[in-house]
């Protein structure tokens, strides 16, 4: 299948974005290739693979979202120490990372910071965003983006080294 | 080097700006929207670079960070599930979900439970304090999350009904036994279960029984409440009344789940869960900070990352002094 190569990164961080979940999302992209391959035989795929590809993830991936919201109520509550979640945050690089975007956030108009942080530390979709604050969803897709555009102009160099380090550190 | 230097249908009509891609990162991107950001990001190489640092920059913040698969592996996985009879797809999915039960429930029993001298032949009083917050099997499988410096007396056997000596806080993921009834004292109340999980804390005043699931009888000789899933009772100790709230707290249990879920708390309240949970003493030094609220979800993080989220957000700072936490001005 030369779709797998060409495609499958992509998908996988498209699958994480929603998921938030690296191995959650490469599941989930894994089954869609199973998929795909166990369709073309059978029905003739009127879309291109790589559409058929980025759908199929997509709704896998709403799907698996709608069912932990369920699972959060019937909810086993055991004390996990899961290691592998401290690690990144153990990781200096990491904390100041954190620490500088956080104070670049810090510096957005209000409208827009309320908007950001609800959306990344209050965990809300754009439409509960949207339809607590009683905006459209546009203007919450525009007030998004303008917070990523001062997350791209406040990125400093030393933010950029600091990432690379990182980054070749968890490689 | 670029990898993709054919495209078949383009998605130019899909123009690539900040909002696209904050949507794409935020998780709320169409597959559409999402295929037209990838064209975008493997265009150039300096789009390629932007990709990556703003994709990392965006989720540096997430408790599981992004690492790429190995693909090799991924493809092998995809072709044996591809090439065997149909059948393998299911034993696949069964066998790595038994096989994560079974290491977990390996590990909670090793690790967990450590009850002093049981005699098989006569029931013993266990008695079990810990200086963190520990959780423990009982005999009939029931499990209890035991907050740090809370004290619990149980019979190492039980006969013809299951009681349970409380000092200090607790929740409880009852087995259902009909004919066994589970009975918690704490001080003169009692709490009998019918088959459930719910927690209980208290503090000088009041006594809280917070129900998650199933259902739960508290009383004293006097007199008696039933508290259903998603329903919390107070005993109030200086009135000895019961009264029952419609809600039940999640943030109740963040001691066992480590999950925070405040919804326009201040940052008194905020404080008192982080402190249970972290087993650490936060103080707020200027009293007018105390009044300040607070939105946010933690789950499952590291204090410090939650320190520093709330002080950015209040505009506050804080102070590790000895073995506490501090909030004050900026």
């Amino acid at each position: 299948m030369q779709y797998f190569n060409e495609y499958f990164e992509g998908l996988h961080r498209y699958a994480y974005t929603m998921l938030k979940d690296a191995d959650e999302a490469k599941d989930i992209v894994q089954s869609v290739f199973v998929q795909l391959w166990e369709k073309k035989d059978i029905l003739q795929i009127k879309q291109s693979a790589r559409s058929y590809l980025y759908t199929a993830t997509h709704n896998k991936c709403l799907n698996s979202i709608r069912d932990q919201k369920k699972r959060k109520h019937h909810q086993h509550l055991y004390i996990t120490d899961n290691a592998n979640s401290y690690n990144m945050q153990k990781s200096i690089e990491a904390k100041e990372i954190r620490k500088e975007i956080l104070v670049a956030m810090n510096a957005l108009p209000e409208k827009c910071r309320n908007i950001f942080y609800k959306n990344r530390f209050e965990e809300k979709t754009y439409a509960e965003i949207a339809t607590e604050l009683e905006i459209s969803i546009k203007t919450v897709e525009s007030q998004m983006g303008k917070a990523l555009s001062v997350l791209r102009t406040t990125l400093t160099v030393t933010t950029k080294i600091l990432l690379l380090l990182w980054l070749l550190s968890i490689a | 080097m670029l990898k993709h230097s054919y495209m078949k249908e383009k998605f130019s009509h899909i123009i690539i700006t900040e909002a696209i891609l904050a949507k794409y990162f935020a998780g709320e991107a169409t597959p559409e929207e999402a295929m037209a950001v990838d064209e975008w990001r493997y265009l150039t190489e300096s789009n390629e670079q932007e990709f990556i640092t703003l994709f990392e920059a965006w989720n540096a913040t997430n408790k599981q960070p992004f690492t790429n698969a190995n693909s090799l592996e991924v493809w092998d996985e995809i072709q044996s599930v591809v090439h065997k009879p149909k059948p393998r797809l299911f034993t696949l999915a069964k066998m790595s979900v038994a096989a994560a039960a079974l290491v977990f429930i390996a590990c909670s029993v090793v690790y967990f439970f450590k009850p002093r001298s049981i005699n098989p032949k006569s029931t013993t009083l266990v008695s079990l304090t810990c200086d963190t917050t520990k959780q423990i099997v009982l005999p009939d499988n029931s499990t209890i999350g035991l907050v740090a410096n809370s004290s619990l007396k149980y019979d190492s056997i039980f006969t013809t009904c299951r009681n349970i000596y409380l000092d200090g806080d607790a929740y409880f993921d009852v087995t259902s036994m009909a004919d066994k009834p589970f009975i918690v004292n704490v001080d003169n109340i009692q709490v009998e279960v019918l088959g459930t999980a719910f927690n209980i804390s208290k503090n000088d005043s009041t006594l809280l029984t917070t129900v998650y699931q199933g259902k739960v009888a508290m009383y004293n000789p006097q007199k008696r409440i039933i508290i259903s899933a998603g329903q919390t009772g107070i005993y109030n100790k200086h009135t000895n009344s019961f009264s029952l709230l419609p809600s039940a707290d999640k943030n109740e249990i963040s001691y066992i789940t480590n999950c925070f879920y405040f919804e326009n708390n201040d940052l008194q309240t905020v404080a008192n869960y982080l402190s249970k949970a972290y087993n650490k003493k936060i103080l707020i030094n200027d009293p007018e900070l105390s009044s300040l609220r607070l939105s946010a979800v933690f789950e499952k993080q590291p204090l410090n990352y939650i320190l520093d989220v709330i002080t950015t957000t209040l505009d506050i700072r804080y102070e590790q002094v000895h073995n506490e936490i501090h909030f004050t001005k900026k």
